[in-house]
């Protein structure tokens, strides 16, 4: 029994680490094109390891221009990055290939296989970590076979070089990779073709969605028999979310209302635009943009049950999604939707939420194990929440105590909101004046964290413009605040990559 | 022989410097750091609190801590009547008592009087109360076994004082010093060993009082000062009082420790902790003291009163001296400095000393490399004096390999070294540690612009502390540097009057853009601090989306637009004229932003005061693809499939130019980002459609928007009347919420929020129907409006079509025609004049062949164009296509049902004769031709030229040719035509 529980823990975090920390993304490839990319783990994932491993192929489109005129390519991207164990260590390398076969309607064909020899380091700042890569080419070969010519990349003429960053913030994991190549083809007709490209890859995993946008601006140019330059901007994007949706049960006399349904969600989009003038292609054609429409697929929930008395209430979906979610854990109980919750409460559930990794803090000895403060000793149910929420900087102590079972307040449940999503920073100064009414009540220690909320427009004053930053939080308010968060984290914050 | 003696003892008292900073500070790590060791209070320690209670030793007595320290470890006894004699002289008997009980070995005393007491029945040996110590004390070799006999002679009198042991009689300094040592040297040779190399005793002037053999003895106590004498004295042949012993017994200190096997510390009590069990008839209350050691680990005390199912009480205590008295260990508070003595054997804690409330102080000194944390010490340097102190254990990390400096951890390499650092110590013990800043050059003072007087040349920042501050300036003693939000953050970092350069620097600026809301860093004028000379500024910016849904343009000084954000809210925004809107990566005119776009912008954003904010727009991206429609379905609603958001229409058409088209069985569409559902006119849920509309006879509207290339619904309406499509008309009156009348129709026509009002191909609000738009609308029912969908009324007015022949070109520029003719109709109206037209590298030229390169579109070499004849579309005096194309003077008119393969399929076709002059229909039975499409057709709608793709089925085409398609009709039965020019009317 004792082995069993021990082999279930490393499997969930495996499945943690691969997923949600030490990637720079990378499943639509590097060359503009449109994957659909890993799905995001499902809950069950966490308890169960299906044995099906990790997908590498994936649906693949892209634009091709190499013949003088966009030409949509579909087929598949295998892209094997050998980084599962990154995290181990805080400098090394490891191999990542990118395989693409794709053929167009009209029965072009291209392959392309890529292999990079990848150096990272772990920057490890007091709270956080950045990792640093910087990726070097060992292997790239291509050919295209378009309307009967046949283009061969030289390898010897050709060279790709690509670098990115990862900030891990307590909840989200942000990155940017930056990218320049220039890759010369020979023809079957015999004219010299080069095409550069340079741009950056943004994008962000989190446990609710994961997104990816590629910048790229491709110049090319066509010496020898046939003349042209040709400039394009291609914008790819892809998105992974999880949504759910409320299920409710058709027949009367059964034993639930209605479950949740989680449904996870895939959209690859592509848009370019020419910019040109010696090669005439109408100007309609000019432009144009291209989508991968995935299937979603879907996943009951737990059914959130012992929850009738909220039945009508005001945050009856907010707390039964949030027990659905298993992200509120208290034994469901009436009276608790007018009751405070606890600092520690709200620290837990905003780890579970976040899926921020607590495995630190299990199966340690008591007689070693680390302690921050006074009334969170190893043996409180909160501990590991606390412990490894105090390490991803969401929460802050120096102290005697957390005061774990002190109602929070409304401004540190915000301040803890904008950490979880690593945007603080978008409230520039550490202590500005905030448009609330009541700004005077304001702590200094959650201005910056409050103003940041404002400008991403997740924290709204109430009727009277006032903010109440000393009021406290109800359970069902804290469900309704988690709540707007997974959904900010599922839609809003990916809505500045799409651009 | 005996001598009066008077001897001082001298009393160190060690006083902290009092000029150190005090604050008030708490241990912070002290519940989190490891409990080093746990040391229970004595089981006796109640009782001994209870004789500790001199009644004559006042609460000022000089001995008081020794007597209480010596009373703990139960080395010395009070008077059966509650009192101590301080000043009574210490006879042998007790002297020799205590010597035996600091080496332990009272219970051996008093088993040896009970062997005396047993081997001597009946005898009066039972009154001499010492009889055990004295026993004790021969036998380890203190006194001889004559003196033993003489001391256990009960009747003293006996006795010759002059040459035996009188128990009772006065007991020497210098004795004393040699029983001490030897006594000492049972336990351990090396504690206390007798000197015999003399220095110290040679310092006293009556040194040659001293018994010759006892010289070692009292080196050996004077070197450790343990006994110290006065004036210069040691007065060996001197008495002393108990209050005088207890302090010497004091002094051995540790020696008295180690001999004992007990150990001392010292500390800084940090927090304490009330536990109360309660069992079934037991409770035990139990009081945790946290104490910081010197060591800076965490010792912890534990009281504890037990009382059991009888009602019997147990107390562990142990004696606590605090302030003047000898109290419970309750006593401690928090914060007290104390010095304590344990029995490391038992981990039982015996004696506290209190001394006194020790404050948190403050130091501040350079940081030396951390080279000793493994042993919990750092050390600073102030004045080139290098001190040591002792981290409290949550300062550093338990691998040594971290140190917390303020909140931040340091990994030992980079610590800052060499910077200074204010300690917070307590009890020498460190108990935070904060970086003090480097040295300061400049003044200057940073924040977030709060308003700005140019007239009275102040500027007022909230400045990161959230402090208000104002400062003026001069303009021509103020220099500006502003980052703008346009330019890549990479363009800070030098310094101009660093670096002098006189190049290009886009960060030069003026006072005039520095803007509310802007961050800035102001320098201040070292000699008047109220005075700036130097500002460096930022944009701050914040980024926000929304629907337009109106736009009211102010010519030069822009517009005002009104925005729908995404929550809901909607507010009008003032945009300047200056404001760059980019679409598709494109600079583009203010007058490109329609009604129903898109739009992210970045907008300069101001708290002027809490509950007021700023606002100025400072750039506006218009989204290309968002809101575009695509197209609008009418049908039955099939399902809603919650698990892949789509819709099914069933028995579905696709609103055309000519009305419903397209019919499909069943159509599936994806959902948008946000799908609102209307049901004749007022919004519904989802879950409502799904329970009472699906598979009705209702008529559903689907309005779905352009998605990169693919089509997701945006809108549903659901009405329940009956479909009429009434064709395109000019809008006549609309009062732009619920009523509009068409041209074409007398009656008014009723809209609600469930009418679909596309204008320009977006989703538009109703009050963007104004007349005189040109729009096709869709009633349900007999006056309600289901679509009202609003196109440019058609018109190729703005544009010029001429041919001419090409007289002289001048490379990529212009080029000049001989003669032109201008088509008016179907007519080309000739003009002898020359007339040059503009070109650049946008004008497409496109001669029999294809495109032509415009560096080929030259007037020289075998490729000359001089003398061709061009077709020429032309706005003003740009040329903007020039396609050579024969001499088109017939013209085609129809209506397109279809368009495939180069080839456009017209009906109700009407001929124009360039001979009559009229047009004419092609035949009354079927009317239908074929227009074909060449390299070098042109096609013009709405004044522009656009591609085959963008033909639509139903618009009205005039075509010119160069056939008469009714001759040819008759002659050959053929009824196609080559296309040159297409001109889409309708």
């Amino acid at each position: 029994m004792k082995k069993k529980i021990v082999s279930l823990i490393i499997g969930w975090v495996l499945i943690f680490q691969m997923i949600s920390f030490g990637s720079d993304g990378g499943e639509m490839g590097t060359f503009g094109g449109i994957s659909e990319g890993r799905n995001l783990p499902k809950t069950i994932d966490a308890y169960v390891d299906s044995g099906l491993g990790l997908i590498t192929e994936f649906e693949y489109k892209e634009m091709i221009y190499i013949s003088g005129a966009p030409i949509e390519f579909s087929g598949t991207i295998t892209v094997e990055i050998d980084d599962a164990k990154i995290m181990d260590a805080p400098a090394g390398t490891y191999e990542e290939r990118y395989t693409i076969d794709a053929t167009s309607i009209a029965g072009d064909t291209m392959s392309r296989e890529i292999v990079f020899l990848t150096s990272y380091r772990i920057k490890e700042s007091t709270f956080k970590n950045q990792i640093i890569r910087v990726s070097t080419m060992t292997d790239w070969s291509e050919n295209f076979n378009i309307d009967g010519v046949d283009y061969n990349l030289i390898l010897g003429q050709s060279d790709f070089s690509k670098s990115s960053i990862e900030d891990m913030t307590p909840g989200v994991s942000y990155y940017d990779t930056v990218i320049s190549y220039n890759a010369v083809y020979s023809t079957s007709t015999d004219d010299l073709i080069n095409i550069s490209v340079e741009g950056n890859v943004y994008g962000f995993q989190q446990p609710w969605a994961k997104v990816e946008t590629q910048d790229l601006t491709m110049i090319l140019e066509s010496t020898g028999a046939n003349e042209w330059q040709m400039q394009v901007h291609i914008q790819p994007f892809m998105k992974a979310k999880k949504t759910m949706y409320y299920d409710e049960t058709a027949p009367f006399p059964i034993s639930f209302g209605g479950t949740y349904n989680q449904r996870l969600e895939r959209e690859a989009t592509l848009t370019y635009e020419i910019q040109t003038t010696d090669l005439v292609i109408e100007e309609i054609d000019r432009s144009g943009s291209i989508y991968l429409d995935i299937n979603n697929t879907v996943e009951k929930l737990p059914i959130p049950d012992g929850l009738d008395f909220i039945e009508g209430h005001w945050a009856e979906e907010d707390l039964k999604k949030l027990y659905s979610m298993e992200i509120f854990t208290e034994v469901p109980h009436d009276g608790m939707q007018y009751e405070a919750i606890t600092r520690g409460s709200f620290v837990k559930a905003l780890c579970l939420a976040m899926n921020i990794d607590t495995s630190d803090y299990e199966n340690l000895e008591v007689a070693t194990a680390p302690q921050y403060y006074g009334d969170v000793e190893f043996a409180h149910p909160m501990y590991k929440y606390i412990m490894a929420a105090s390490d991803a900087k969401l929460v802050q102590g120096v102290g005697a105590d957390f005061n774990v079972a002190k109602p929070i307040t409304r401004q540190e449940a915000f301040v803890i909101y904008i950490r979880v999503i690593g945007l603080e920073r978008l409230g520039v100064s550490n202590n500005p004046i905030t448009p609330f009414v009541d700004d005077a009540q304001i702590a200094s220690w959650a201005r910056k964290e409050i103003m940041a909320g404002y400008n991403l427009g997740i924290i709204k004053g109430d009727a009277l413009g006032k903010v109440l930053p000393n009021t406290m939080i109800s359970k069902t308010e804290a469900a309704a605040i988690i709540n707007r968060l997974i959904d900010y984290c599922r839609e809003e914050i990916s809505q500045d990559y799409q651009y | 022989m005996k001598k009066r003696v008077l001897v001082i003892l001298l009393v160190m008292v060690y006083m902290v410097q009092a000029s150190l900073s005090v604050i008030g500070q708490t241990d912070l790590f002290i519940e989190t750091d490891e409990i080093n060791q746990v040391y229970n209070a004595n089981p006796s320690g109640n009782i001994i609190i209870g004789n500790l209670q001199f009644n004559d030793i006042s609460t000022n007595h000089w001995a008081q801590e020794a007597v209480s320290r010596l009373g703990a470890l139960e080395i010395i006894k009070g008077y059966p009547n509650g009192s101590y004699g301080p000043s009574d002289q210490v006879s042998k008997e007790v002297a020799l008592t205590m010597m035996v009980r600091a080496i332990g070995m009272e219970a051996d005393a008093i088993l040896a009087a009970e062997t005396i007491a047993l081997a001597n029945p009946g005898s009066d040996i039972i009154d001499v109360w010492s009889r055990g110590y004295m026993q004790i004390a021969s036998n380890i070799g203190l006194i001889t076994p004559a003196e033993l006999a003489d001391a256990l002679t009960v009747d003293q009198v006996t006795l010759d004082p002059e040459t035996d042991f009188i128990r009772g009689s006065a007991v020497t300094r210098e004795q004393i010093a040699v029983w001490l040592v030897n006594a000492i040297g049972q336990i351990d040779p090396n504690l206390l060993p007798p000197l015999y190399t003399l220095n110290t005793i040679y310092d006293y002037t009556d040194v040659s009082d001293i018994t010759a053999e006892y010289g070692p003895y009292i080196e050996a106590v004077t070197a450790q000062k343990i006994m110290q004498g006065n004036n210069n004295r040691f007065n060996p042949k001197g008495e002393l009082t108990r209050a005088e012993l207890a302090q010497i017994m004091k002094n051995l200190d540790t020696i008295l420790f180690d001999a004992m096997g007990y150990a001392r510390f010292t500390g800084v009590v940090g927090k304490i902790n009330d536990i109360s069990t309660n069992g079934v008839g037991t409770t035990v209350s139990t009081r945790e003291i946290l104490v910081r050691n010197q060591d800076g680990l965490v010792d912890q005390f534990n009281y504890s009163l037990t009382t059991n199912e009888i009602g019997k009480t147990t107390i562990l205590d142990t004696p606590v001296l605090r302030g003047s008295r000898v109290g419970s260990l309750k006593s401690l508070q928090e914060g007290e400095e104390i010095e304590y003595i344990v029995d490391p054997l038992t981990n039982t804690l015996l004696y506290v000393y209190r001394k006194g409330g020790t404050e948190p102080y403050n130091i501040t000194g350079q940081l030396e490399p951390l080279t000793d944390l493994a042993n919990n010490k750092l050390s600073i340097m102030n004045n080139g004096v290098v001190s040591t102190y002792t981290l409290s254990a949550g300062l550093y990390d338990s691998a040594n390999t971290r140190i917390r400096m303020a909140d931040i951890w340091y990994k030992i390499g980079d610590a800052p070294v060499d910077q200074y650092v204010t300690l917070t110590l307590q009890e020498n013990i460190i108990m935070s540690i904060e970086v003090t800043p480097g040295v300061v050059l400049f003044q200057e003072v940073s924040g977030i612009v709060k308003s700005i007087n140019t007239t009275f040349k102040y500027i007022t920042i909230t400045d990161w502390n959230g402090n208000e501050v104002t400062k003026n300036y001069t303009v021509g003693a103020l220099t500006v540097e502003k980052q703008f939000y346009y330019d890549d953050e990479d363009e800070i970092g030098y310094i101009d009057e660093m670096f002098p350069d006189f190049r290009f620097d886009e960060r030069d600026a003026t006072i005039d853009t520095i803007e509310v809301g802007d961050i800035v860093h102001m320098r201040l004028n070292p000699s008047n601090l109220t005075y700036v000379t130097a500002i460096s500024a930022k944009t701050n910016y914040v980024v926000k989306y929304g629907t337009v849904k109106e736009v009211n343009h102010h010519g030069a000084e822009g517009s005002s637009i009104l925005v729908n954000y995404e929550d809901g809210a909607t507010a009008f925004s003032n945009v300047d004229g200056s404001v760059p809107i980019k679409k598709q990566g494109n600079n583009v005119n203010m007058t490109v932003m329609q009604p129903g776009d898109t739009i992210r912008m970045l907008v300069n954003q101001a708290v002027i005061n809490p509950g007021t904010i700023t606002e100025s727009i400072k750039e506006i991206v218009i989204d290309a693809y968002g809101n575009q429609v695509v197209q609008v379905y009418r049908g039955k609603l099939g399902t809603l499939n919650q698990v892949q958001e789509q819709i099914s229409l069933i028995s579905s058409y696709t609103l055309g130019k000519v009305g419903w088209a397209n019919y499909k069985q069943a159509v599936k569409l994806d959902f948008g980002k946000e799908v609102s559902y209307f049901y004749n006119g007022a919004q519904i849920t989802l879950s409502y459609a799904l329970n009472y509309l699906s598979n009705s006879n209702l008529e559903v509207y689907v309005v779905t928007e352009n998605y990169y290339g693919s089509e997701v619904a945006r809108l549903v309406s659901i009405r329940d009347g009956r479909d009429s499509v009434i064709d395109y008309s000019n809008i006549t009156y609309s009062n732009g919420f619920d009523t509009i009348n068409l041209l074409s129709l007398a009656d008014d026509i009723s809209v609600d929020p469930g009418t679909i009002v596309i204008k320009n191909n977006r989703l538009v609000e109703i009050g963007n129907i104004m007349s005189p738009d040109y729009a096709q609308i869709i009633l349900n029912g007999s006056s309600s409006a289901a679509i009202v969908n609003i196109e440019p009324e058609p018109s190729n007015d703005a544009i010029d079509i001429f041919r001419g022949r090409i007289a002289t070109i001048n490379d990529g520029n212009s080029f000049k025609v001989l003669s032109h003719a201008s088509l008016m109709d179907m007519a080309w109206l000739y003009s002898p004049i020359e007339r040059v037209f503009t070109i650049d590298y946008d004008t497409v030229i496109i001669d029999e062949n294809g495109p032509l390169d415009l560096a080929d579109f030259i007037s020289y070499s075998d490729i000359s164009q001089v003398d061709a004849v061009y077709t020429i579309i032309a706005d003003g005096d740009y040329a903007s296509h020039i396609i050579m194309n024969p001499y088109a003077q017939e013209g085609v008119t129809g209506e397109i049902y279809d368009v495939a393969n180069g080839q456009i399929m017209i009906k109700d076709v009407m001929v124009y004769a360039s001979a009559t002059g009229l047009w004419d229909d092609l035949s009354f039975t079927n009317s239908y031709a074929q227009v074909n499409l060449l390299d070098n057709s042109i096609i013009i709608k709405n004044n522009e030229v656009i591609s085959v793709n963008q033909l639509e089925d139903g618009d009205q085409i005039r075509i010119l040719t160069t056939e008469d398609l009714q001759e040819k009709l008759l002659l050959s039965d053929t009824r196609d035509v080559n296309g040159y020019i297409i001109l889409v009317e309708r």
